[in-house]
């Protein structure tokens, strides 16, 4: 290790340290440099190709794929959806789930972990067969259908999943629905941070709830938040399989999401034949977007107190 | 740092036995028997070949029973998959990795021509050599459909007439309302009003028609079939080499399957059903008919409580889909077969997998017939000992024949097109007639000229750029068919 002209010894304890935490990432590290490394890797070479995703890679096009999708409507309104509904969906979550951690961090409330077990459900449970449930919930012959009409409060059955806009805010809420526990469970970890202390001393000087919230807590929460915000922005995009079972894209692409429009290309080959190549040439400029997203949100992160200082300090009892 | 390398291969070692368990088991013995040393003939090695179907329901559990017990050393090892186009990843990845089955059903979304050049299935001249390609139905083993340069790749399951729609009917819901199937009408309009007053007959509970909608390549049919009566050019048009969407024709039946939805002589839930669900409608009473494939009575004849009953052969009949003015009404096809299998290159167990074929040639199409589901690949004439499960099978048989249209195919006249084809299909647009159709039927496309037009002018730009790319080995004279009489049957 090099400190500008100096060599400076690592203590061999810390070296034994090193060496054995290599040791023990060695297995995950060679899973990720196979199983997730190779294939991102390889769809970029993908995109250069005009490939079927059959045989060998023979037919190099540049970037050919690249300004072909760029002059896609198709792309570009699979983009605006998945924009739509990834800060739509990111906005609701992050809001709901802040304030049920809220709730369930308050150490008096009796059941809080049958409640956080309750709320994290919708996370375990595989999004296609929530898909498939909520689909025939809400369509035209669903239980919510029948059971308005056997109220007499409609005659006709409500277009759930036919009404362009109402679709999309049925998809944004089952979403949402969907990882609203586990968002929850990292403002929890966040919230878990915060030294009681700070609230202790708050109080003795007479704020109340709101005053603490707005003081100690938001503040203080602000490094974790972008974290979150980040997370939940960026699974928002990669949105597939519920929007697979739930709408198809439907109606009439208008809730055609961008990783739907890639399959289409790479897999679904009802409509002809696969464009693994333009289907990999999209998935870089999502790649790239959600890149640009995250630097933005690390950079966030950074300005809002993410270096860390502030939490030492608010961990020695200091000012936050 | 003795340890650590110690420990480290060990770390190494356990990974490679985990990765281990993820290889495949191989069977590299053959079934026939080796003699012993003594000279008597030592017992069958026991052999495993490898089949995979995406077909949902077929006969291959009860043929494959059979041949299990003619030969007990050759052990067929089905493995279902999901339907739907759902195939295609693990195709992709098997084709890319080697690992293929010894034998598969068709992948959907890939050509013949893709897999033989990719050198990816086996001959099956042996298999059917050509002096019996007269006992199969006409068009089956045609170049760039079942052989390709001459050589047979194909085993046919079904005959090329296999996707007709029809009009299927529950006997108890038109019995109980005052019906027979004499009343049935034969034309849109008649159809239409005969549909408001079935409706208002069995006091609202009870809708004239459902079919799938959202499964797309049943809207797709649907479209073809009821176009091709009213602008037989629709789709793609021989006389002139280039596609055609923006016909009369389809204008015309998605109006009226929008005006039946309107006046609710179609059930409203066809607006999100798929296949299943029209089975359920139909099955239930809430739907008096319902628009299916050829394969569809074998579905409606399992005798499984779609209501509160179980619903029987005995309980269904079938017609003609009402047309626009009553008259004929056709779908084209360019001949192969309707689904088809297909041998590995690599399969490391051919006098077997030989032995299968053989076995499903002799046995298959009878188990097709017996099933209802569709007329089989070999000539029925030829086909002994199959009675069908259901009386109608005959009635639907006469239908698939009636409402096909056999046309020109490009293959025939430059083999080379077939490479073109496979790029046009990658190029063609991620919509089709299909869809169109769906989003006109909900209410999100208002004016059908344009989409159609558009998908017109994509599809004709994918072929010209497919043509483009092929060097000049095809040219667009080679899709054009100046003596293709449109709606009639290409002799050439």
């Amino acid at each position: 290790m090099r400190t500008g002209n100096t060599r400076t010894k690592i203590n061999p304890q810390l070296r034994r340290k090193y060496i054995w935490a290599y040791i023990f990432i060695l297995p995950q590290l060679l899973y990720f440099l196979l199983a997730s490394m190779y294939p991102i890797v390889m769809s970029y070479v993908y995109s250069f190709y005009e490939w079927d995703g059959l045989g060998p890679l023979v037919n190099f096009v540049g970037f050919a794929n690249y300004a072909e999708l760029l002059r896609d409507d198709m792309f570009w309104n699979s983009f605006y959806n998945a924009l739509i509904y990834g800060v739509s969906a990111t906005a609701l979550t992050i809001v709901v789930s802040f304030l049920l951690a809220l709730v369930l961090n308050d150490a008096s409330m009796k059941g809080r972990s049958i409640y956080r077990t309750l709320y994290f459900l919708p996370v375990v449970t595989v999004s296609s067969i929530i898909g498939i449930i909520m689909n025939n919930i809400f369509g035209i012959q669903g239980f919510a259908n029948q059971f308005l009409q056997s109220l007499g409060w409609i005659d006709e059955p409500i277009r759930f999943w036919l009404d362009p806009v109402l679709a999309m805010i049925m998809l944004i809420l089952v979403g949402s629905w969907k990882h609203i526990g586990v968002v929850m469970i990292y403002w929890l970890a966040g919230l878990q941070m915060i030294p009681a202390d700070l609230y202790e001393a708050a109080k003795m000087d007479g704020a109340g709830y709101w005053k603490m919230l707005m003081k100690i807590t938001l503040p203080l929460l602000k490094p974790v938040s972008a974290t979150i915000l980040l997370l939940t922005f960026g699974g928002s995009l990669h949105v597939f399989d519920l929007v697979k079972t739930l709408t198809d894209g439907g109606p009439y692409h208008h809730t055609e999401t961008i990783e739907l429009f890639i399959y289409q290309y790479a897999f679904a080959t009802q409509f002809g034949g696969a464009r693994v190549g333009y289907a990999s040439a999209a998935g870089v400029y999502l790649g790239l977007f959600v890149l640009l997203i995250s630097l933005f949100f690390g950079w966030l992160g950074m300005k809002a107190g993410g270096d860390g200082k502030k939490s030492k300090l608010a961990g020695r009892g200091g000012e936050a | 740092m003795k340890k650590y390398g110690h420990l480290m291969l060990s770390v190494i070692m356990l990974i490679g036995v985990i990765l281990s368990g993820c290889t495949k088991e191989e069977n590299s013995g053959n079934a026939a028997s080796e003699p012993k040393k003594d000279g008597s003939a030592a017992p069958p090695q026991q052999v495993t070949i490898t089949m995979w179907n995406r077909l949902g329901k077929t006969t291959f559990d009860s043929v494959i029973a059979g041949f299990q017990q003619k030969y007990p050393n050759i052990m067929v090892k089905l493995e279902n998959m999901p339907e739907g186009g759902g195939d295609v990843a693990q195709f992709q990845a098997a084709i890319n990795g080697n690992e293929l089955p010894d034998v598969f059903v068709r992948p959907t979304g890939y050509t013949i021509s893709q897999l033989v050049k990719l050198g990816k299935v086996h001959s099956l001249n042996e298999v059917f050599p050509a002096n019996t390609h007269g006992n199969y139905t006409d068009g089956t083993f045609a170049e760039g459909y079942g052989s390709i340069g001459g050589t047979v790749y194909t085993f046919p399951l079904y005959s090329s007439l296999h996707g007709a729609l029809m009009m299927y009917y529950n006997k108890k819901v038109l019995g109980g309302l005052g019906y027979t199937e004499a009343d049935i009408p034969k034309s849109w309009d008649e159809f239409i009003t005969f549909g408001k007053e079935l409706n208002k007959k069995s006091g609202g509970k009870t809708y004239a028609l459902a079919f799938g909608a959202a499964t797309n390549y049943l809207s797709t049919f649907l479209l073809n079939q009821l176009s091709a009566p009213i602008t037989p050019e629709s789709g793609f048009n021989y006389k002139t080499g280039q596609y055609n969407y923006n016909t009369q024709g389809y204008i015309e039946t998605m109006q009226y399957l929008k005006k039946a939805y309107d006046q609710k002589v179609l059930h409203p839930a066809t607006i999100d059903a798929d296949t299943g669900k029209a089975y359920s409608l139909i099955k239930t009473g809430e739907a008096a008919f319902m628009i299916g494939g050829n394969w569809s009575g074998d579905y409606l004849s399992s005798d499984d409580k779609g209501g509160a009953e179980p619903f029987t052969a005995k309980d269904w009949g079938v017609v003609p889909i009402p047309s626009k003015n009553g008259g004929p009404q056709f779908q084209y096809f360019e001949g192969g077969s309707g689904e088809s299998l297909y041998v590995s290159k690599e399969t490391k167990h051919w006098p077997e997998v030989k032995t299968f074929l053989e076995y499903l040639n002799e046995n298959m199409y009878a188990e097709v017939v017996k099933s209802g589901q569709t007329l089989p690949s070999k000539k029925i004439e030829l086909v002994k000992g199959a009675e069908p499960r259901f009386e109608q099978y005959k009635k639907i048989s006469q239908m698939m024949v009636e409402f096909k249209r056999l046309t020109p195919t490009v293959y025939k006249k430059n083999p080379a097109a077939t490479e073109v084809m496979s790029q046009y299909r990658g190029y063609a647009p991620k919509e089709n007639i299909g869809t169109i159709f769906l989003g006109y039927l909900q209410g999100q496309l208002k004016d059908l000229e344009k989409p159609l037009q558009k998908l017109t002018e994509d599809n004709n730009n994918a072929l010209k750029r497919a043509i483009g790319g092929s060097g000049g080995a095809v040219k667009p004279e080679d899709f054009i068919f100046s003596d293709w009489v449109p709606g009639e049957n290409y002799k050439k």
